[in-house]
């Protein structure tokens, strides 16, 4: 049950955890980049790139289509705030209730859709032809996406009986059979699925495409620049990062802190790190591979990932 | 250094060629809409001074009639190695 | 508007002493309906009701004095209005058969008669006044059959005698009512497949009185269901909540389709109105299934999750509909396609309806997704169980659920997007002209009030518990919250969303603070970027018609969209082409196979019948004499 934790370590905790995703982020993204560009031969970027990226942008000029309001002005703030409370509130380097049990998982879900619609309020709000496109393709495939997202949160819930995350990681910590039991497995392949259309990586999304009918979500930060471009590519980052810590500790929690103090702290920030490089260049290693899909088989690839996770809710029923 | 889908993400511009009259607007507005502060950076003659098509029906002008030109690279065509080391300088200093 | 402003705030404060723990207060009297009687008992449940009607009719009364008359204006529509909204009070408190029908057709009239008032300006309206009465008629007199049934066997009128001796009767009996009741009730609510008259009518009445339809006369549709299944029959077999979360989660899905997919604002509205009826049908129906599982506690979650989306919902619909009109008013225009720059024209307008549409989309820290995430709570610990109708109907509901949730994403953006952002799609939008602060200010009220139950739904859940344990009939109140959290007893679900809002600020602060860290002067003003080309114009934006485009695609197997394409060629060549037309239409599923072939059916059949008296005296003396066997020998 609810132990009650000394506030300081939970807020420090918390901010631990928002700093390493923060930083982590875009190293993340950095590092997915160098092994993408080894295995097709090239050198790449130094894996630091996109920090120094960000602080090259956070010091250029800020634009603002003619036609905007304030909604373009603030869709990356909600963009990266929703994604930092989120980093802030779910279980990363120790199992203890940060903020003092606020949120659980359909809280994080319900969170990160917050910054989505927000982008694409702020795309829509350039009045542009690639914004509105940009917009419609991801709110579709956001709305597929749901879901499969809600029915593999609600198989890794039901072991538990709970869905809140510090619930389910501890419970999981004193039940390792749990762990590959085939509704984990079967849930953790649906939400990879989901995770990769909802950050816009191959196979759904080419992040470094130039075309512009073939882009969804580089399309709606087109008309950002400067800070702006700055805070949407953190949180792009930070979003990916902090999905990959999720699966990660929801799938092999081991290694997180499960009592305060600062050299748990320090393995847990160790092994969340070395968990999500490792996630990460699974990842990468596997766009290499794999071709953009046409726009029109995404709705099959969420539907597979649905049926995925629907699965893992029956076995997790019937057991 | 990278390729950007939008000149709002960029901090520079590398224009070839001459700029022709279909051209010059276009040039203009991408000019404007990469956010400060911005480079540009006229590759080969006929950037530079219109090269071959000085005085063409077709032809504006050079890029420095239209836009502010920070770097040139003279040749026809420039040296690869050329290219770079000025994309180099360009980035670096 | 005074008369009705003060009713609303007399029957607010009669149910606000209702629910917060006073005695339930009657009345009766022989007088008002002879034969019948005339009672009035409000118990905590109705008074949930009658306290949320009586808010959105104050809202809809101030309203109402700047909007701009249109048929409002008339003399029949003042008497009537404040007629309707005192129905919208009074019906949660009838306490027996003959008062409740009596005032339910009251209301029916009443309402039908303010959709008809804009009949002089648009020809629509009399086809959608014509859908609306129809079928509130046939639901009416369903009700009537469920009622009057119980009642007879039952042996009395009362709503206390039913409640009392309702778990007794003959299973066909409570089956029967229960199945007409739900069919009678969901026919106001709006459920799929009695929905049609929901997007006929809301687009084709006044601003406000949509409002109250949809924030008020709706919500009557889940009271009865409640009242009928959970108090006066005490709960049932498990098949009467299938079917109940069964349409439920066919409404949910099917409005949340349609309102994503249309074009026209209040008509979208309309379809979401369906969509949440159908998550409050949803929680209702998972309430009964696990009552009659045994889960007790669970049920009183269900319940409260449902009663809470009903308060939420009448909270932002009756916003979303009252800035709907008057960004209708402002424009003169409803298409989505014809808006759009509408958020510097109308600075006050515009984030109010931001601000109600992104609740409606159930998004933190706004109160429509607390409601969401209880019931989305309630099913979850449903699983695992031993019971196999809850294991299937839990993971299904959130299914329902998500999949809703994320049309309705779609929905709010392409509304906000479309609609208020971007540059003006026509000259309407471009010339539009704030309304007067009475219109935005009574929107602005339920929107204030959409932030603020989302950072503290503490403040309404006593209350909300306290109506469905009354109606469950369990008895007194337990708290659902614990300190500043929401949670479910044994903290096996905790949401806190005060922390979560407060959270959010600090975050938006810190990326403003990140935003100026660098900053070099002031934001320029810049033209889009448009590849460099020439002329971007407001044409070459996207409309709610493309927006919409890739889910019409994908789920066109149930829209069936109708496309129309016009070419005509110049001269004799076929190659040279002169003009090209395009149409898209999408109309109702249900209409398309189910009402259109029934109306035609019926239309066949009065034709025939038509032939049947054709003025020969002959044939009529024939009819009286086979009309006199048939009594004979049934009589004989």
């Amino acid at each position: 049950m609810t132990t009650h934790w000394p506030w300081s370590s939970v807020v420090a905790t918390a901010v631990l955890q928002v700093l390493g995703v923060a930083i982590g982020g875009p190293l993340l993204v950095g590092m997915m980049r160098k092994i993408r560009c080894r295995l097709e031969g090239r050198q790449g970027p130094p894996v630091h790139q996109p920090l120094l990226d960000l602080r090259k942008l956070l010091r250029k000029e800020r634009t603002k289509p003619e036609a905007a309001s304030w909604v373009f002005g603030l869709a990356p703030l909600v963009l990266l705030a929703s994604v930092t409370v989120a980093a802030a509130v779910s279980p990363l380097l120790a199992t203890y209730p940060a903020l003092g049990w606020s949120a659980d998982l359909f809280a994080v879900v319900f969170l990160l859709l917050l910054g989505s619609v927000f982008l694409a309020l702020g795309a829509l709000d350039t009045g542009t032809a690639f914004g509105g496109m940009g917009a419609s393709r991801a709110i579709t495939i956001g709305a597929l996406a749901e879901p499969a997202l809600l029915v593999a949160v609600l198989a890794l819930s039901i072991p538990s009986r709970s869905s809140n995350l510090p619930t389910i990681v501890s419970r999981s910590l004193e039940h390792p059979a749990w762990l590959a039991s085939p509704e984990r497995l079967l849930a953790v392949v649906a939400l990879v699925i989901v995770i990769v259309a909802e950050t816009g990586r191959l196979p759904v999304d080419n992040p470094s495409t130039h075309l512009e009918l073939t882009m969804i979500h580089e399309a709606m930060v087109l008309e950002y620049a400067g800070p702006d471009l700055a805070l949407v590519k953190l949180a792009e980052a930070m979003r990916l990062a902090f999905l990959l810590a999720l699966v990660a500790t929801l799938f092999i929690p081991w290694g997180i802190a499960t009592a305060s103090g600062p050299a748990r702290l320090a393995l847990g920030l160790a092994s969340i790190a070395g968990k999500v490089a490792v996630l990460g260049a699974a990842l990468a290693a596997a766009e290499v591979l794999v071709a953009k899909l046409r726009l029109f088989r995404v709705p099959e690839l969420m539907a597979g990932g649905f049926v995925l996770a629907a699965l893992a809710v029956i076995a997790g029923a019937v057991r | 250094m990278r390729l950007e889908a939008s000149p709002r993400h960029a901090d520079g511009l590398l224009v070839t060629g001459p700029v022709t009259h279909n051209m010059a607007l276009p040039l203009r507005k991408t000019y404007e809409a990469v956010p400060e502060p911005r480079v540009v950076v006229a590759v080969g003659d006929c950037a530079r001074d219109c090269g071959v098509f000085r005085g063409a029906y077709g032809v504006a002008g050079a890029v420095s009639d239209i836009v502010p030109v920070d770097v040139e690279i003279p040749g026809c065509p420039p040296d690869p190695e050329t290219i770079i080391s000025v994309l180099r300088q360009v980035a670096g200093g | 508007m005074a008369l009705t402003f003060v009713t609303c705030l007399l029957g607010f404060l009669v149910a606000a002493r209702v629910l917060s723990g006073e005695v339930p207060a009657t009345f009766h009297t022989a007088r008002l309906l002879p034969l019948l009687g005339f009672s009035l008992r409000l118990d905590r449940l109705g008074a949930l009701f009658v306290a949320v009607a009586a808010g959105v009719g104050a809202c809809a009364s101030v309203f109402r004095l700047g909007y701009r008359g249109h048929g409002l204006a008339s003399r029949t529509a003042s008497f009537v209005f404040p007629l309707f909204v005192t129905m919208l009070l009074i019906v949660p408190a009838a306490s027996s058969v003959g008062t409740f029908l009596f005032l339910w057709e009251l209301m029916a009239v009443s309402s039908l008669l303010l959709v008809l008032a804009d009949h002089r300006q648009r020809d629509e309206v009399q086809r959608a006044a014509q859908w609306y009465g129809v079928m509130t008629q046939f639901g009416a007199v369903v009700l009537l059959l469920s009622l009057v049934l119980l009642a007879t066997h039952v042996g009395g009128q009362s709503f206390a005698l039913i409640s009392a001796r309702g778990p007794h009767l003959a299973p066909w009996v409570r089956s029967v009512a229960f199945v007409l009741a739900v069919v009678g009730f969901g026919s106001k609510a709006g459920a799929v497949p009695l929905h049609v008259w929901l997007p006929r009518a809301h687009p084709e009445a006044p601003g406000p009185v949509s409002a109250l339809m949809s924030a008020a006369m709706v919500n009557l549709g889940v009271y009865g269901i409640v009242r009928v299944g959970d108090t006066m029959l005490g709960g049932g077999p498990p098949w009467w909540w299938l079917l109940v979360m069964a349409i439920g989660g066919l409404s949910a899905v099917f409005g949340s389709l349609h309102s994503s997919t249309s074009t026209d604002l209040k008509r979208l509205l309309a379809y979401s109105t369906t969509d949440n009826v159908g998550l409050m049908l949803l929680g209702v129906g998972a309430s009964g299934l696990f009552a009659s599982t045994g889960h007790h506690a669970l049920a009183v979650v269900a319940l409260v999750a449902a009663l809470l989306h009903v308060v939420f919902h009448s909270i932002f619909k009756c916003s979303l509909f009252l800035s709907a009109s008057s960004i209708q008013q402002a424009t003169g225009e409803r298409d989505l396609d014809r808006l759009g720059g509408l958020m510097t024209r109308l600075p006050r307008s515009g984030p109010v309806f931001v601000i109600a549409a992104l609740t409606l989309a159930a998004l933190p820290p706004l109160c429509g997704f607390v409601s969401e995430w209880l019931l989305l709570q309630s099913m979850l610990h449903g699983l695992p169980s031993a019971s196999v109708a809850l294991e299937v109907a839990m993971p299904l509901g959130v299914t329902v659920l998500a999949l809703a949730g994320g049309l309705t994403a779609a929905t709010v953006v392409k509304a906000i997007g479309v609609g208020l952002l971007g540059q003006p799609r026509s000259e309407a939008a471009a010339e539009a002209v704030e309304v007067p602060a009475t219109m935005w200010g009574a929107a602005g009220l339920m929107g204030v009030l959409c932030v603020v139950l989302g950072v503290a739904p503490l403040l309404v859940l006593p209350a909300v518990v306290g109506s469905a344990r009354s109606g469950l009939g369990y008895g007194a109140a337990q708290p659902l919250g614990r300190g500043w959290s929401i949670g479910l007893t044994g903290g096996h679900g905790l949401l806190a969303p005060g922390l979560l809002a407060l959270g959010l600020v600090v975050a938006l602060a810190g990326a403003a603070g990140l935003r100026r860290i660098g900053q070099r002067g002031a934001v320029r003003r810049a033209e889009a970027w448009g590849c460099g080309r020439q002329v971007q114009t407001a044409r070459m934006q996207y409309t709610a018609t493309s927006f919409a485009e890739p889910l019409v695609r994908v789920f066109d197997d149930v829209l069936a969209p109708a496309h129309d394409l016009d070419v005509s060629h110049s001269g004799e060549s076929h190659y040279y082409v002169e003009a090209a037309a395009f149409h898209t239409a999408l109309d109702d599923a249900f209409e398309r196979h189910g009402y259109r072939p029934l109306s035609e059916g019926l239309s066949w059949w009065g034709r025939v019948a038509r032939r049947v008296p054709n003025g020969s005296v002959h044939r009529y003396l024939g009819f009286g004499l086979v009309a006199l066997v048939v009594v004979l020998v049934v009589v004989a």
